[in-house]
């Protein structure tokens, strides 16, 4: 077998050179900054909306707040997470910013959340709503400066047509289109009137939350009880004067009555109580779901709202409870008109233990406090930073001879790139201790794990060989791998460590044929990377030492490719055993499945070709690259198709998929180019 | 020898290219299990020889033709409502008067429990625009429960109805209740476990 | 490659080739194009018959295509084919003529545990038998009947109205028919025979009424016809197949015609000499070997959702007189005598109805096979490459700067 002619490197001169680098790392940042512009939504909006009577709650108020237990999707979670992606759905960040008398204040999930609940007049003037598309408010009157926009409810009731305000037809034009729809089937509507079914919705969301506490609020129209037909003095009795007739809590004891009676006095005041005492109860079962089950009721906590309601029918045993509940927040929407008052601040610390202690008598909700600090120590935050760091005292590495600086650079880099793993590796850690699954098992955990794998195989190889771009790489993908993790999350805006289906809810096997698989995925990424920075660095000839460089980084790309077989066959295999166990059948040609063997049948076409002599050199990198593209589709593109028994997330984001095969088919290009110059008899002298 | 036997495999697999038969012969069979059991409405009913049974529908539990050409339909259904109701519907497609009580009705039994007969004869109007039918005649029954009315309606010309008046009487004996598939409880003790 | 110049014999040279790499190389590329169309198809034409274009082993030819028909590519052979030549190659190549030794160990042992597997697929989907059993809670079956198989049985009835053993028409008789084609049957039990004719893969059975007439020359027969529907490529087991079959007496007269339609759940029925016959469409009966009670199947939804957590059914099941408990939640199957029970589904009971469970029952020889080949292969691989592993650490660290070697490369400008 021959030699392989040594890969196209120039001629040396100090200038050429710092131009090749340069040129190559622009390169290189280039594309993976175009693979990031298909994740734009990551990035915060810069205007900072006026909001005159804006007062922030106080540091105490929400650090409770935050704590307190809460139902949701199946399991108790803080409400700092309800909270969170509540707000992500709404406004597709987790901060917003306003300015009031000067001063500019950042209003995170709680905060924004405290003021759907407890002052909702000033929550419409604060600018939740996303648009990414303005154009498409203007049939409603809804005015914007520019195309994204960020709007507050009160924006969108100030648009209309002079005679409805703005919200009402927005809700109206939703809810015909929504009929077309139905009618005619999914494809009737065109891409902005699904646009705007979807905000119309979204619109009508926030106001289910914001008026989900009405029930607290008073309002009430004022009512003699003596006018209401079925009331007579037992029953008057029954009402505590002490109490304040425009709350709900007023007329808890007879509302089952109330609710009940088909008689109606035939009074304009009981008409409008009624409709009054309606609307609050329809709208509360939208709030919160913090109040835990009673003895003997099924496991679901309840909203206040859906708690009266079941004393309405009859199906709650301790109604003095109910009263008691409703009775504190109603003190507590009270004590909320000094939000950072005192009294506030210890109701809202009263309620929040009392609801604490009434889940641990259930023995539920023991992770609240350790989810808060999750999310307060945004593990993956402080890895993307530090990552950052990593890769740019590595770049100055670069730059730096070997010798003791040299040492010293290698051992920064290595210690700043240590710390960013241990937050990666942390958060994953402490995401497991939270939900008690194994560390992959849904497509947003693949992120973080795909990352801190990535990260650390790169770690190990460069421990093993010294060689630093490998440091660098990691850092870069630590980076990137991060990234998008934040966007994804944004995008996808539910909770992911809500329980799963049960026909996934099996944990030996999810521990090891999703990890396994998603370890595959991951090594072909790495190789992938590895390919494209080996063949931007070659064709720009910038090594010192080309031919032991090309060696070393074949070597690597092989033996990754190697370990990507190992876990995706075994990866592969082991979800046919778990697909043949739960439903009988091993394999299916569903598309996550096909993907899977796509990159099965890849890493062996790689090595089967190698071993046939067609695949030496710059071969086994284009081929790598290319496989990266495999992955990518295995990993995300299949979810794309809508079809089969994996099509369970990610069906937007598209443009970031396309944009990453883009990219490959570049780095392609470059390294057919270093084929090409090869063959064509380039080789420098080296 | 592995070749061989993928050779041979193929072989027989790629004859096996579809023509299609014109003519078979049948031997397959099978053992009768509890699927041989199951009737529309849980009970088993035995009909005279000459009935032909057709295939349900949504209205249709059990479906019948009987006599020349099949012009006489026997139908079981249930439905909702009053047996006074229903009767006159009945009675109505004859444009015969509707009753008052059902006390004017003949009485029997049907799986069970008192049923209602209703007989009718002269132009059949079904109803739906389907064409008007001379000199039929109708006898049903109407079989009472709170709930769940079930129904039993034989409508075909008057000579045929007449003709099988008594086959239609002993068919209506002929119901069995069935429940295929219980579990029978040995003795008192049922297996129930948590 | 050299040539050598001596002449190697044809069995040599077709043994070379059909062992060689390179065969390996362009049977595992095809595999991987015929995977990847055979994937993004499905949007387009649904699961199964994606899957029958591509990996049935009818298919010897696929030609991948768009939605509308037109064609995203050259024609390929078919899958089912291109695994057979690599099952030859791994075997010759991966395991014949293999270099031995324990350093390729792994690699053997890789290629075996894959070929096994293959095999164990090949055995399955000559072997296997599948069918779903519905029962209700408090309620016991001893039957299933497999999906997408439609059967015509007919049988006679007793003196007390009880069906007797049928005789079984099998679906892959009927299926090939087509609506212009035609199979005569006659039976080794009965006197009289059928002609089946206007088989239709999907259909519906519909009423004559006014407000539903049939096409113009649609035959109706006792008011029902059959109509032609779209195929539903969604869920598959909507599809429903209907044909029409005319009795015939022994001479060849014709004493009925039928209409039947695999959705109806009983039988029609006819009389010949005096005795009462059922005739029926519907979906292969798989008389089970045992009866299983449901005693109770119940499940829950992860709270406050509509999600379910898990589901469970207790039943028992009987074999002669032997009763064996059992607990099938989902994930967990239970496996007796070679069948396999899964919990493939269950529909809870809204207010004062019974809830019901659906199993799936598999009986598949080669039902443990893969997890064999997985231990085995992936063992294999690792050795190899741990193997591997060592030798690459061993060789890669960059060269040390002590000394150079590199005489001819030309100073560097020390600012650089």
């Amino acid at each position: 077998m021959s030699e392989t002619p040594p890969p196209f490197n120039p001629t040396p001169s100090s200038a050429s050179k710092a131009l090749r680098w340069g040129l190559v790392i622009l390169f290189l940042l280039g594309e993976f900054i175009l693979i990031g512009l298909g994740i734009r939504g990551a990035i915060p909006n810069s205007d900072i909306r006026e909001v005159d009577a804006y007062s922030p709650w106080s540091k105490e108020v929400i650090e409770v707040a935050a704590n307190i237990p809460v139902q949701d999707g199946g399991r108790i979670k803080p409400l700092l997470t309800y909270a969170r992606f509540k707000m992500m759905t709404f406004h597709g960040s987790l901060t917003m910013k306003v300015k009031s008398g000067g001063t500019v204040h950042k209003i995170g999930p709680v905060e924004w959340y405290l003021d759907c609940l407890f002052r909702p007049e000033l929550a419409d003037d604060l600018p939740i709503f996303r648009v990414d598309d303005a154009e498409i408010l203007r049939p409603f009157g809804i005015e914007t400066e520019k195309r994204r926009a960020r709007l507050s409810f009160n924006d969108i009731m100030a648009g209309g047509d002079g005679e409805r305000d703005g919200f009402a037809l927005l809700r109206n034009g939703g809810a015909e289109l929504l009929e077309k729809q139905k009618s005619a089937g999914e494809d009737a509507l065109t891409k902005k009137e699904k646009k705007i079914v979807d905000f119309a919705q979204l619109v009508l969301n926030y106001t289910a939350i914001r008026d989900s506490l009405d029930i607290l609020r008073g309002g009430l129209p004022p009512l003699d009880p003596t006018q209401l037909a079925y009331v007579d003095q037992e029953i008057y009795e029954l009402l505590d004067s002490r109490l304040d007739p425009a709350l709900f809590s007023f007329w808890l004891p007879i509302l089952t009555d109330t609710y009940n009676s088909t008689q109606r006095l035939d009074t304009d005041e009981a008409r409008e109580y009624e409709f009054e005492l309606n609307r609050q109860l329809t709208f509360a079962r939208f709030g919160p779901a913090w109040i835990p089950p009673q003895e003997g009721e099924d496991a679901e906590w309840q909203s206040i709202g859906t708690k009266v309601e079941k004393f309405l029918k009859g199906e709650l045993t301790n109604s003095v409870e109910i009263l008691q509940d409703m009775q504190v927040l109603e003190s507590l929407n009270e004590a909320a008109k000094r939000p950072n008052g005192e009294e506030f601040l210890t109701k809202l610390t009263d309620w929040r233990d009392d609801l604490n202690a009434r889940a641990e008598g259930r023995g539920e909700g023991e992770k609240i406090d350790s989810e808060v600090s999750y999310y307060n120590r945004n593990y993956f935050m402080y890895g993307l930073v530090f990552f950052v760091l990593a890769f740019l005292v590595s770049a100055v590495g670069w730059l730096v001879r070997d010798g003791r600086s040299g040492r010293v650079m290698t051992w920064l880099t290595a210690a700043v790139y240590g710390i960013g793993v241990v937050y990666v590796v942390g958060g994953i850690i402490h995401r497991y201790i939270i939900t008690g699954r194994p560390p992959v098992s849904n497509l947003y955990d693949t992120i973080p794990f795909i990352t801190a794998g990535a990260v650390i195989i790169l770690a190990i190889a460069e421990l093993l060989t010294r060689r630093k771009v490998l440091l660098s790489l990691g850092a870069a993908l630590g980076v990137a791998g991060l990234f998008f993790a934040f966007s994804f999350e944004l995008g996808d805006a539910k909770d992911n460590m809500d329980p799963l289906r049960a026909v996934l809810d099996s944990n030996y096997w999810l521990a090891t044929h999703v990890v396994t698989v998603t370890i595959g995925y991951c090594g072909g990424l790495v190789a992938c990377f590895l390919s494209i920075v080996y063949v931007h660095l070659a064709l720009a000839g910038v090594m010192n030492d080309p031919k032991s460089f090309h060696r070393f980084m074949t070597r690597a790309v092989y033996g990754i490719t190697c370990f990507t077989l190992l876990f995706a066959l075994v990866g592969t295999i082991l979800g046919g055993i778990w697909a043949n166990d739960s439903w009988g059948r091993f394999w299916g040609w569903d598309p996550k499945e096909n993907g899977a063997l796509l990159i099965v049948l890849w890493s062996l076409i790689i090595l089967h070709a190698r071993l046939a002599g067609w695949m030496k050199g710059i071969g086994l990198h284009v081929m790598s690259i290319l496989g990266g593209s495999v992955v990518v589709f295995s990993w995300w593109g299949v979810n794309m198709l809508g079809v089969g028994l994996h099509s369970y997330g990610f069906t937007e984001g598209a443009s970031t998929v396309y944009y990453f095969y883009y990219v490959t088919l570049v780095a392609t290009g470059v390294g057919f180019t270093n084929l090409i110059l090869e063959k064509a008899g380039f080789s420098r002298k080296t | 020898m592995r070749i061989l036997v993928l050779l041979a495999t193929t072989a027989t697999l790629l004859t096996g290219c579809r023509q299609p038969e014109t003519s078979i012969k049948v031997t397959e069979t099978r053992r009768l299990t509890l699927h041989d059991q199951i009737y529309p409405g849980d009970f088993k009913d035995r009909p005279p020889l000459d009935w032909r049974r057709l295939p349900g529908t949504q209205f249709r539990l059990v479906n019948y033709v009987a006599g020349k050409d099949g012009a006489v339909e026997i139908v079981m259904g249930e439905t909702q409502g009053k047996v006074l109701g229903n009767a006159n519907r009945w009675l109505g497609q004859f444009g015969l008067t509707p009753i008052q009580t059902v006390d004017y009705l003949g009485k029997t039994a049907l799986l069970g429990r008192p049923a209602s007969i209703v007989e009718g004869s002269g132009t059949y109007r079904p109803g739906m625009g389907r064409p008007p039918k001379e000199d039929y005649a109708m006898i049903g029954i109407i079989r009472d429960h709170p709930s769940n009315l079930i129904t039993l309606k034989m409508t075909g010309p008057a000579a045929e109805v007449e003709a099988q008046r008594e086959a239609l009487f002993k068919y209506m004996q002929s119901f069995i209740p069935v429940e295929v598939g219980k579990i029978e409880k040995a003795g008192g003790e049922e297996k129930t476990s948590e | 490659m050299s040539k050598s110049k001596k002449k190697i014999s044809l069995g040599k040279h077709i043994f070379r080739v059909l062992s060689g790499f390179e065969l390996a190389v362009v049977c595992l590329s095809l595999l991987f194009l015929l995977t990847f169309f055979g994937t993004i198809e499905q949007p387009w034409f649904g699961l199964w018959t994606t899957i029958h274009k591509y990996f049935d082993y009818e298919s010897v030819f696929v030609i991948p295509t768009r939605g509308d028909g037109k064609a995203i590519f050259l024609p390929l052979p078919g899958a089912y084919w291109v695994i057979v030549v690599l099952s030859v190659n791994m075997f010759l190549g991966g395991i014949i003529r293999a270099r031995k030794g324990w350093k390729k160990a792994g690699t053997l042992v890789s290629h075996f545990a894959i070929l096994f597997l293959l095999v164990g697929s090949a055995v399955s989907s000559v072997f296997k038998e599948e069918g779903q059993m519905r029962i209700l809670q408090g309620e016991k079956s001893d039957y299933a009947q497999k999906l997408f198989k439609y059967d015509i049985e007919v049988f006679s009835y007793d003196e007390d109205g009880d069906r007797e053993a049928p005789a079984i028409v099998r679906s892959d008789q009927i299926k090939p028919l087509g609506a212009k084609g035609s199979l005569g049957v006659s039976f080794e039990k009965f006197g009289f025979t059928l002609q089946i004719d206007k088989y239709l893969p999907y259909s519906e059975l519909a009423l004559d009424s006014p407000t539903s007439s049939p096409p113009k020359d649609e035959e109706v027969i006792d008011g029902f016809f059959l109509t032609e529907v779209e195929k539903n490529v969604q869920v598959e087991e909507r599809n429903t197949p209907g044909c029409y079959v005319t009795v015939k007496d022994k001479e060849g007269a014709t004493i009925q015609r039928l209409v039947l339609w695999g959705g109806n759940p009983y039988p029609v029925s006819f009389t010949y000499e005096g005795k009462r016959y059922g005739v029926t469409y519907l979906m292969e009966v798989w008389p089970m070997p045992f009866m299983v009670e449901l005693h109770k199947t119940f499940g829950d939804n992860h709270p406050g959702t509509e999600i379910p957590s898990w589901f469970q059914s207790n039943i028992t099941k009987i074999d002669g007189s032997q009763r064996e408990d059992y607990e099938i939640v989902m994930n967990e199957p239970a496996r007796h005598g070679g069948f396999t029970l899964y919990q493939a589904g269950f529909t809870r009971a809204a207010e004062g109805e019974v809830p019901s469970s659906t199993f799936a029952i598999v009986n598949n020889p080669s039902d443990k096979w893969p997890e064999y080949a997985l231990w085995a292969s992936a063992l294999g691989l690792l050795f190899h490459f741990l193997v591997m592993l060592v030798r690459f650490a061993g060789g890669s660290r960059r060269p040390k700067k002590t000394v150079s070697i590199e005489t001819t490369q030309p100073q560097k400008i020390p600012t650089s």
